[in-house]
């Protein structure tokens, strides 16, 4: 239990950290070691394939890329843009409802069970598989069928129409 | 856990991690002589006979050179950046299966760290952590060429951890199972059922796909951009100097080392050889098991360097049309066709 | 068509006054054109059906002495297609005040290749181009002062504050006392300078400005390309050259004809003998003497020459190999050039700088034995390209490396006055041993390769290296030639003497002459103007080199090309710094 609460404080940390860093390449890095600490929750809960997965898919895909983009944009103080009036005050609003609902579930928050698993094979691969695609096989399907679209999307938005090729 | 069997453990991961650095540093003297064997030169020979101590030599000379941290560099990410690189390099044997169970003194000894369930998960998981070490060094170099460099190591390494993760998936199908050690146990031997029993004899076009991906993901040539000296300089390195410097070019060769010690365990039967069932001592198997996987891991490191030293380098773009546009779909196909095969003629 | 339907052309079109005079007693005649129309003569030439006037070989702005106070631009012009050559001259008063340059209209929009030759007239002697497009120093300093080549031009004794340590102390006391001041120069002349700087500063913002060189592994010497960049697409390159200048121009000027030929040798460094063959040609041309050298003496020259040629070449096909990232070609190239520079420095002394080629001679006669041995590295060396043509040629990644990158039409080669291997890469056989068929070339049998676009379009980087490969075995092929004729009818006689005919004192007519010759690279021309009959320095030099002229069509032939393909191009080109600076 004692890891548990040692990672939960550092996941907690960090994402603070993920927001408060001046530099965005910063807080990217954060928001690396606060997957890692996710990671770390899932072997806790022993299940190593959503552990691995994550890790691979997250910090090692999906932030990667973060971590691409930021670098070719660049961005340093003086670049920062001013943010306008209007701005800020959709960000009290969308802050204000976000702290609406996190009171509202913390209303209906019940005591649960210490974190112990009743089946400790449920995060196994075999298991996950086998749940995945008995009763979960359309949820899945669908979900794919969404990335697909998400994918065609891209590059569609990334295809810039032919420019006329620059003659000597 | 017993004591002893902690201790057991202990000496195990010092071993190996011992075994991958002097393979990693004997690796960089057989590039020179080996290089030297392909271009009619000698090689280093001036310290020790053949200059055998030529590493040693090496390895004086980066720790006592200056130190330099560029004014414009971000001090600590600079210092962050080959020290994920070596860790991540390193940290990649632990679930290798070295070899056969030992049996002393009515102990077991595996020769491997751990056998985790999701074992070639871990692998990939490893490998695609090994990027941040060059983007995070690229990035904190604050120069043009090692940004450049950088970004090319990112873009080369999620493209191709997709098509070598599709090849493994088909050779997953075969095997039905995620762990390391289970997939070298399942390659007993050399011939077994009216087939050959390793996995590139089932797998061939993924065995060929995984081996194209892992040039690609330990950077080496004829996919070296992220630090092709012509175009970039250094690429993500060149700011680096020193020891920095040193452990950049050293996970390069301990990536080679661990890469070459997947292929062999995954594809070509890790630590089982022919005839091994002819023995009868179990012991002698296992250490002649390790025998062969090394053997097996140099041939494939021989090859790794027989590659550069024959090869041009690709384009950025040739290689992500080949990364994206050959092979992903080559990998596909591999796994339909797997797919049909199992179905139909099991 | 002869120089005289040329001038009857040219007078019929644009009038009487448009020529002012011509020179008819040198070896070339030339028309003295009227200073404002030279730029409408050009490309009247240029265009007219009967002239084709397409080559502009060498512009070279003179200063004519102090007490003239005349300036002058002389232009050589070829016609490729109907092998004709011209000699344009203009000429401008002026009183040497800094604040007012001799003033000439350009011609860099008629001939790319003026563009960069006017750039150096404009830095070296100080003649302003009217219209230029970018006018600013090239080889010197932006901020350098003053004009190197001009009569009158003192050497500073400050640089930036530093004092300049010259080894020797001048004799001249005309150098010892004078100080230069900072001045003020006329706006006009550095209007170049602060668009060139307010580009880079726009560009900054936009794109990424990647500055690779002086200090590149690949810019082959210290050679500074400023690249905009968009991401891995080059939107623009400026070349940045002038590192390695020696201004060998200067020194041809102080010394006399003999004792510049080391000189030459350091031009293109890589192969010395064909700067020297040059040289010693043109020397030789202008005393008259040229038809004396005994037949031996030419077939060596011709020997070392082509020995030169491939050792050039092996570097070139080597250090391309380890541009596109293959290493071991460039070794196997460098293992079989030291054959030739193992024979070269036995004939010479020296590995590199021969200074074997002398004015009516040769510095000594080949060694008891070499022709031998030549034989035995010209079988031994075929194989090896061979096994080379397989490691690198023919190889896959190299080919979709280099072909269809970089094309050079033809048009755009020799509009920006590229010549050997470049120019033959884009499919025209121009090659001078054959057109002007100088020394005992036209004796020996040999093909001109050119590229055919066998890997993709004609004019792509693996045209420009092909040709490269192929004359490699054209000159094996001369060189077995010269050697049998030095093995049978040429053979070495012990009253042989190779300095026999060198004369006591090199003093030519007072004249002015352009010679050009075949080197690796390309047309290595040499303008020598002599007006002293008893002197043995002539009065100006201008060195063209082929590696200056073929290196200005770099920024054109790579906007849109991605960084990688930079490095291929700028390798394809194959250029030597010692020549682009000289």
């Amino acid at each position: 239990m004692s890891t548990f609460y040692f990672i939960a404080f550092l996941s907690i940390f960090f994402s603070i950290l993920v927001i408060s860093a001046k530099n965005p390449v910063h807080s990217i890095l954060y928001l690396v070691l606060t997957f890692f600490t996710f990671t770390i929750h899932y072997i806790l809960l022993n299940a190593q394939f959503l552990a691995v997965v994550n890790f691979i898919v997250y910090m090692g895909a999906i932030l990667v890329l973060f971590l691409y983009t930021l670098m070719l944009i660049n961005l340093n103080k003086e670049a920062e843009p001013v943010k306008p009036f209007m701005v800020k005050i959709a960000a009290v609003f969308g802050g204000g409802i976000l702290a609406v609902a996190l009171v509202s579930s913390l209303k209906l928050l019940g005591v649960s069970d210490p974190v112990v698993l009743k089946n400790p094979d449920l995060g196994l691969v075999k298991n996950l598989g086998k749940v995945l695609f008995n009763e979960f096989l359309l949820p899945f399907e669908i979900s794919s069928v969404l990335l697909l679209s998400a994918m065609v999307g891209a590059v569609l938005l990334a295809t810039k129409e032919k420019e006329p090729k620059a003659t000597i | 856990m017993e004591l002893i069997d902690l201790l057991i453990k202990i000496a195990l991961i010092i071993v190996i991690f011992v075994i991958s650095l002097v393979v990693a540093m004997y690796s960089t003297y057989a590039e020179r002589k080996i290089a030297a064997f392909f271009q009619d030169r000698v090689g280093p020979n001036r310290a020790g006979p053949w200059g055998i101590l030529q590493p040693l030599a090496d390895g004086g000379k980066m720790f006592l050179k200056e130190e330099i941290i560029p004014t414009n560099a971000t001090g600590f990410l600079f210092i962050v950046g080959p020290s994920l690189a070596i860790l991540t390099a390193c940290i990649g044997s632990a679930v290798i299966p070295w070899g056969q169970n030992l049996e002393i003194g009515g102990r077991v000894i595996p020769l491997q760290v751990t056998d985790i369930n999701v074992g070639i998960l871990y692998i990939f998981g490893v490998v695609s952590l090994g990027v941040y070490g060059i983007m995070i060094g690229g990035w904190a170099s604050n120069n043009k060429y090692s940004l450049l460099g950088a970004i090319r190591a990112a873009s080369q390494n999620i493209s191709y951890e997709i098509s070598m993760g599709l090849s493994i998936i088909a050779l997953l199908m075969v095997t039905g199972t995620l762990s390391l050690g289970e997939i070298a146990k399942q390659q007993h031997g050399f011939w077994a059922d009216g087939y050959f029993s390793w996995n590139v004899f089932k797998q061939p076009l993924g065995f060929l796909l995984f081996i194209v991906c892992a040039f690609a993901e330990t950077n080496r040539s004829p996919f070296d951009l992220p630090e092709c000296e012509t175009e970039l300089v250094g690429g993500y390195h060149t700011e680096y100097s020193s020891m920095k410097l040193g452990f950049y070019l050293f996970a390069e060769y301990i990536n080679m080392f661990i890469s070459s010690a997947v292929m062999a365990t995954l594809y070509f039967g890790g630590y089982n050889f022919p005839f091994m069932d002819l023995i009868h001592s179990p012991n002698l198997v296992a250490i002649l098991g390790v025998v062969a996987l090394f053997i097996k891991i140099f041939m494939f490191i021989f090859f790794f360097m027989w590659v550069r030293w024959t090869l041009p380098r690709f384009r950025y773009d040739q290689l992500m049309d080949l990364g994206w546009k050959t092979l992903i779909p080559l990998a596909i196909a591999n796994i339909v066709l797997t797919g049909i095969f199992m179905t139909f003629f099991k | 068509m002869s120089f005289d339907e040329i001038k009857e052309l040219l007078l019929a079109r644009f009038g009487n006054d448009v020529i002012i005079g011509e020179e008819r007693n040198g070896l070339q005649p030339a028309l003295l054109i009227r200073t404002e129309s030279i730029a409408d003569v050009c490309l009247e030439l240029r265009d007219n059906p009967s002239t084709y006037f397409d080559l502009l070989n060498c512009l070279s702005g003179i200063d004519y002495g102090t007490e003239a106070n005349k300036f002058g631009v002389v232009y050589h012009l070829t016609s490729i297609p109907y092998h004709l050559s011209i000699t344009l001259k203009v000429s401008v008063e002026n009183n040497r005040d800094e604040l007012h340059l001799p003033a000439v209209p350009t011609i860099a929009h008629v001939y790319a290749t003026a563009d960069w030759h006017e750039r150096e007239a404009y830095d070296l002697v100080g003649i302003y181009f009217e219209g230029h497009p970018d006018l600013r120093r090239i080889l010197l300093p932006d901020d350098w002062e003053g004009y190197p080549l001009r009569k009158d031009y003192i050497a500073a004794e400050y640089y930036k504050g530093i004092k300049i340590d010259y080894p020797v102390e001048s004799n001249n006391p005309a150098e010892k006392i004078t100080y230069k001041t900072p001045f003020q120069p006329n706006p006009k002349y550095t209007e170049a300078l602060k668009r060139y700087e307010q580009k880079i500063a726009d560009a900054a913002v936009e794109d990424m400005v990647l500055n690779m060189g002086p200090q590149h592994p690949s810019t082959h010497g210290v050679l500074r390309l400023e690249l905009i960049t968009d991401g891995e697409i080059v939107k623009e390159l400026i070349p940045h050259m002038g590192y390695l200048h020696r201004c060998f121009e200067k020194h041809a000027e102080s010394l006399t004809y003999q004792q510049t030929i080391p000189f030459t040798d350091r031009m293109d460094y890589l192969s010395s003998m064909t700067n020297a063959h040059a040289w010693v040609m043109g020397v030789e041309r202008m005393l008259g003497i040229d038809q004396d050298i005994p037949k031996r003496i030419e077939y060596i020259r011709v020997l070392v020459s082509e020995l030169n040629r491939i050792s050039s070449h092996l570097i070139a096909i080597g250090t391309y190999g380890i541009d596109i990232g293959a290493f071991t070609p460039f070794l196997w190239c460098f293992r079989d050039r030291e054959h030739i520079m193992g024979m070269l420095e036995w004939a010479s002394g020296s590995r590199m700088l021969y200074n074997y080629i002398w004015v009516g001679g040769l510095f000594y006669d080949l060694p008891v034995g070499f022709e031998e041995r030549c034989r035995e590295f010209v079988d031994y060396f075929k194989p090896k390209m061979a096994e080379l043509n397989q490691l690198l040629t023919d190889n896959q990644i190299f080919i979709s490396r280099t072909a269809n990158v970089g094309i050079l039409p033809l048009d755009v080669a020799i509009n920006y006055g590229c010549t050997g291997p470049v120019l033959r890469g884009s499919g025209l056989r121009y090659d001078l041993r054959r057109i002007d068929g100088y020394s005992v070339y036209p004796e020996l049998d040999f093909e001109v390769p050119i590229g055919k676009g066998a890997m993709g379009t004609t004019g792509d980087c693996w045209d420009r290296y092909k040709v490269r490969v192929d004359e490699i075995e054209q000159s094996l092929y001369i060189i077995e030639q010269c050697l049998d004729r030095l093995q049978k009818e040429l053979k070495r006689t012990p009253d042989f003497d190779p300095r026999a005919k060198l004369p006591r004192k090199l003093t030519p007519k007072a004249q002015d002459y352009y010679f050009r010759a075949e080197g690796s690279k390309g047309e290595l021309g040499y303008y020598f103007i002599h007006n002293n009959e008893r002197s043995e320095v002539p009065f100006r030099v201008k060195a063209r080199g082929p590696s200056y002229n073929n290196l200005s069509v770099v920024p054109a032939i790579t906007k849109g090309v991605m960084i990688a393909d930079v490095i291929a191009i700028i390798g394809s080109i194959d250029f030597v710094l010692g020549e682009v600076d000289r």
